[in-house]
């Protein structure tokens, strides 16, 4: 019986109700829609920044993220790997060397960072390998050659099938020196790791710099580096309880992303604070005006017998049945335009370069998620049953014929 | 024109009749406007920050280069040029600062370790005003005049290397004959720059110890400059193209076209934030209205019975509309002003300073008060708001005197 | 002797074909300046009605309404309210005052609408107001006003700008016998006084007994129409 009269209350005054639901569902899309991009965002940012070079976990010597000395090394790495591979939740996982050198061609040298890879697991581990222009990636058991970036390349006037020289320091002020042939450029879209970065094989990498059977990081990718961070725990335990070894996610790997992702995050908590706030002031006098200037009817329902406790009821009940309609209405559209974009992705031209600092493409892929379907509809809901709350306090404090001279 | 005074106190006083529901409005709208505009001096601070560290960060606001030296940024595209001839064509009434400056790639070795750099020659007095490298020091100090064998690191750089004031480096660049030139250095000086790739990657030493090393006589790799009006500075690149034909002229936005992009973006999202931000507001307002107006429908039905024409009852409850929504707007307005008042020493990002560097600003973020644009949004969510309510003030007018007189409540 | 209305078969019909309701029928009747006229009859008999379309509130089905010379039926919108506005006085049962608005700026509101200086407003306003007796109560709100007081101020603002006719429906209603009588008192001294010509529709018989002039509705006809020899 509540709900009938509630129901049929809300109807007294279609406009209002509808400018009313017609609020709440805006609101609340704009939420859900908003919420799903955000994260979208943020995830297509982690996954392709890691998706370069990092994989999704590292395990390194501890202490060499903040300070990486070519000293601390891991190892035996192949050992290691055969351990850790056999976590269900590691697809692949590779060692890796990093190294600093001058390269030279007959007229240049600039000055690289060396990335010793092993070319049988490099390849699921980074997409370096995919984004090869001209030439090839590495062959199994490759040994004398080298992959420059494209731009390194250019301004050192190679190309594929030239030899480049290379300078550096080994392990103990060892000189580092050798000479490889290129078989191919990559391409990465960033222009500081196309000028400055180069790879090589790391057995050879091993010989040239003096570290034998030794690596700098063990290099894990599996579903995602999201997925992969819940498993930190079960890697670190198949490491010797004694050894200095560390296993890294990817907000050690990259701790800018994860501050970034943190900033955006605060300022976006912000605006949505504000949208609730004003969505709830806006409709307070809608549930204000809808209780008093029922006053004298109320009254009459008082002095007839009906007790307070149950008018409070049901415009409680009108109140929970509006926001319902409005939350629902948004609900479904936010969802409607999440998924559409969640397909097609949504394509921003100007923010093409901007992306490219982050080796993602200018399009954004909002994800379907529960909490960002339900988080913004619960607040919304939560927020305006609370100021709904006032209207129904005063009516418990009406006096019926009070009430009914009341104009 | 006494008809306009007639509907004056008539519609103020129509406002009081219920003070909740009106003050339950103004906070609605003071709060949206206090977003839209606090918002926006946010957004421009952050943009202001970004574009401030592109051209602190020895950008500036306009540089010249060698044709193809931004492709290949080596030692090989130099340029020399008269000292006579690039005085004057730098003495402009437009430009504030500027500067020449040896800039290659090369690496640092310290006793422990070696690092990628960019080696850049300069005279430092002159990159005040042009650069943050005009600041001072963190420690120590700058390389004497001349060639003198004295460097200037990156602090995080030095700690990298292992390295203080008072040690050794070595320095290895590419020299004009193509070969790899070696100079041993002592440190001086340690900087202090917002952006961690700078303090990480740059190297100052003197300007004639840079061509020393570098076998390249007066010769030179760049010369950048700040304009008084950073506006200008297509003009001013116009002219100096003149003068300087076969070289290459770049913008600050030609060189950081990131920063650029940011500005137009954060822009856009400003406008969109608006409107989003008033259509619910909107609903408030015309909410608020229309109850006010079916509240009053006797009344309004009277004063057609008076008389009273109907576009004179449209304009009575457009007033009001003004008033409530002018009120609203107004105190918006007063508030956000003092949120941005608050920050003027600056919202100092933290801990999150890290995540700021990696979309290209500095720590610290600095709102201003650009009345224009305060007064921008407050007149668009003002009139926007009036006309919004002309629905419900239509309305009001619209109605058959007999009908709304014997109206029961 | 000048004819202020002229109603030459006036009728009001609302609804559709099934249920029609004829609010008033083909009502022919003249009323002369200076007259006195109670408008009577049970509810639904149509003098509210007649007394709406005199006044130029509403619209004749058919007929010809004349108002001092101007022919209301065929007059637009804006036009009509002119017409209320110089020539027409109101005074309603109820909610006759401008809430927000004092008693003596409800008074001054007519004649401001009719673009009188503020000084000469000022001085008709009291005057008025002393006159209908309510000297020194011209800065309160109508809810700081009895119920009489408030019909009065209506009065007071009806006759303000000196209108060819007031027209009252039900101006007693609401009151108690003594101030009904005062109220019955001052517009037949104003009637009397200053020849404003009045139409008062009721069912309160001191009203009708009041009156010189006595017509009786039934069913939208006028089924009596009396005059009283003085």
């Amino acid at each position: 019986m509540i709900f009938a009269l509630a129901r049929r209350n809300l109807w007294r005054q279609p406009r209002r109700t509808i400018l009313s639901t017609l609020a709440i569902a805006l609101t609340t899309t704009l939420m859900v829609f908003m919420l799903s991009f955000q994260f979208g965002g943020y995830l297509g940012m982690i996954e392709s920044s890691m998706a370069l070079f990092d994989g999704h976990l590292q395990i390194q010597v501890k202490g060499y993220k903040k300070d990486p000395s070519i000293r601390k090394t891991i190892d035996n790495p192949n050992n290691l790997l055969s351990k850790i591979i056999q976590n269900p939740k590691v697809k692949h996982a590779g060692g890796r060397a990093n190294g600093f050198g001058l390269l030279s061609s007959p007229t240049r040298s600039f000055g690289a960072m060396i990335i010793g890879v092993q070319p049988e697991h490099e390849p699921g581990l980074s997409t370096v390998p995919k984004k090869i222009v001209e030439g090839r990636f590495f062959s199994q058991g490759a040994d004398n050659e080298i992959i420059l970036g494209q731009r390194l390349a250019q301004n050192l006037g190679l190309k594929v099938g030239d030899a480049v020289t290379l300078l550096g320091t080994g392990l103990n002020g060892s000189m580092a020196v050798d000479s490889l042939q290129i078989i191919g450029l990559f391409k990465s879209g960033i222009p500081e790791i196309d000028r400055r970065f180069a790879e090589m094989p790391l057995t050879r990498f091993q010989e040239t710099f003096s570290i034998p059977d030794q690596a700098h990081s063990i290099v894990l990718s599996g579903a995602s580096a999201i997925a992969l961070q819940e498993e930190k725990e079960n890697i670190l335990a198949l490491l010797d309880s004694d050894s200095n070894l560390v296993v890294l996610d990817w907000t050690e790997l990259q701790p800018p992303i994860l501050q970034a992702i943190l900033l955006d995050m605060s300022s976006a908590l912000l605006i949505y604070v504000v949208l609730i706030i004003v969505v709830t002031f806006s409709l307070l006098n809608s549930l204000l005006m809808s209780v008093l200037e029922r006053t004298r009817e109320f009254g009459m329902l008082m002095a007839l017998g009906m007790k307070p406790a149950i008018l409070g009821k049901v415009v409680w009940v009108e109140t929970l049945m509006l926001i319902l309609f409005g939350v629902l209405t948004g609900l479904l559209f936010g969802y409607a335009i999440s998924e559409y974009y969640h397909q097609t992705g949504i394509y921003f031209e100007a923010m093409e370069e901007m992306m490219a600092e982050f080796g993602m493409s200018g399009s954004i892929y909002p994800i379907i998620h529960p909490f960002t379907l339900f988080a913004g509809p619960l607040f919304i809901s939560l927020s305006i049953a609370l100021a709904g709350l006032y209207p129904i306090l005063r009516i418990r404090r009406l006096e019926p014929v009070m009430a009914m001279r009341k104009i | 024109m006494t008809q306009k005074t007639l509907i004056i106190p008539i519609a103020w006083r129509s406002l009081w009749r219920n003070s909740r529901r009106t003050l339950i409005t103004f906070a609605a709208i003071a709060v949206g406007v206090w977003s839209m505009i606090t918002l926006a001096a946010f957004m421009d601070a952050w943009v202001g920050s970004v574009v401030h560290e592109a051209t602190n960060n020895l950008t500036g606001h306009g540089q010249i280069h060698q044709q193809g030296y931004l492709d290949d940024p080596s030692v090989e595209y130099r340029f020399s040029l008269p000292p006579a001839s690039l005085d004057e064509a730098m003495e402009s009434p437009q430009i504030k600062a500027w500067n020449r400056r040896v800039r290659v790639p090369g690496i640092v070795r310290s006793e422990r370790e070696s690092a990628p750099i960019t080696l850049i020659g300069l005279d430092p007095a002159r990159e005040v005003d042009l650069s943050f490298y005009g600041n001072e020091l963190s420690s120590g100090r700058q390389p004497k005049e001349g060639r003198t064998a004295e460097i200037v690191l990156g602090r995080r750089l030095a700690e990298r290397l292992h390295t203080r004031i008072g040690k050794r480096v070595v320095i290895l660049s590419q020299n004009s004959s193509g070969e790899i030139a070696e100079s041993g250095l002592r440190v001086v000086g340690l900087f202090d720059a917002s952006l961690e790739e700078i303090e990480l990657g740059f190297v100052f030493i003197t300007l004639q110890k840079a061509q020393s090393l570098l076998d390249i006589k007066d010769a030179v790799h760049e010369v950048a400059f700040t304009l008084y009006n950073p506006e200008e500075v297509q003009s001013e690149v116009d002219r100096l193209k003149q003068v300087f034909s076969d070289l290459e002229l770049s913008t600050w936005s030609d060189l950081q076209p990131l920063a650029q992009t940011m500005q137009e973006m954060s822009a856009a999202m400003i406008g969109v934030w608006t409107v989003i931000m008033f259509i619910i507001i909107a609903f408030g307002m015309v909410n608020t209205l229309l109850m006010a107006v079916y509240e009053r429908t006797r009344e309004f039905g009277l004063l057609q019975a008076l008389g009273m024409k109907p576009r004179l009852i449209l304009s009575q409850v457009l007033l009001e509309a003004a008033f409530m929504v002018g009120i609203g707007v107004v105190v918006g307005m007063v508030i956000s002003i003092l949120s941005i008042y608050a920050f003027t020493d600056g919202l100092d990002l933290g801990p999150l300073a890290a995540g700021a560097d990696l979309f290209g600003s500095g720590r610290v973020l600095y709102p201003k008060l650009d009345l224009i644009i305060i007064f921008a949004i407050s007149s668009f969510v003002w009139i926007m708001g009036i006309l919004s309510c002309l629905w419900p003030a239509w309305r009001a007018a619209r109605r058959v005197p007999v009908t709304t007189i014997n109206q029961s409540y | 002797m000048t004819t202020i209305v002229h109603c030459n078969a006036a009728t009001k019909t609302y609804g559709q074909d099934e249920v029609e309701v004829h609010a008033v029928q083909a009502v022919t009747v003249e009323v002369t300046k200076g007259e006195f006229v109670s408008l009577s009859g049970p509810s639904g008999s149509g003098k509210t009605t007649l007394l709406n379309l005199i006044g130029g509130l509403d619209r004749p089905t058919s007929g010809e309404i004349t108002v001092d010379g101007s022919r209301v039926d065929q007059m637009k919108k804006a036009d009509l309210a002119e017409l209320r506005l110089h020539k027409i006085g109101f005074v309603f049962q109820a909610y006759n005052l401008i809430p927000v608005l004092s008693a003596l700026e409800n008074i001054e509101f007519i004649m401001q609408l009719q673009g009188i200086s503020p000084d000469i407003r000022r001085k008709q306003a009291l005057s008025i107001l002393n006159e209908v007796g309510l000297e020194g109560l011209g800065d309160r709100r109508p809810a700081e006003l009895s119920g009489g007081q408030q019909q009065r101020v209506a009065v007071a603002r009806a006759i303000v700008s000196e209108p060819a006719i007031i027209l009252a429906d039900e101006p007693t209603a609401n009151l108690d016998s003594a101030t009904a009588e005062e109220l019955l008192n001052l517009m037949e001294s104003l009637n009397r006084n200053k020849q404003i010509t009045f139409i008062v529709a009721t069912h309160d018989q001191r009203v009708i007994d009041l009156t010189r002039r006595r017509i009786r509705m039934v069913d939208g006809r006028i089924d009596t129409d009396v005059t009283e020899a003085d």
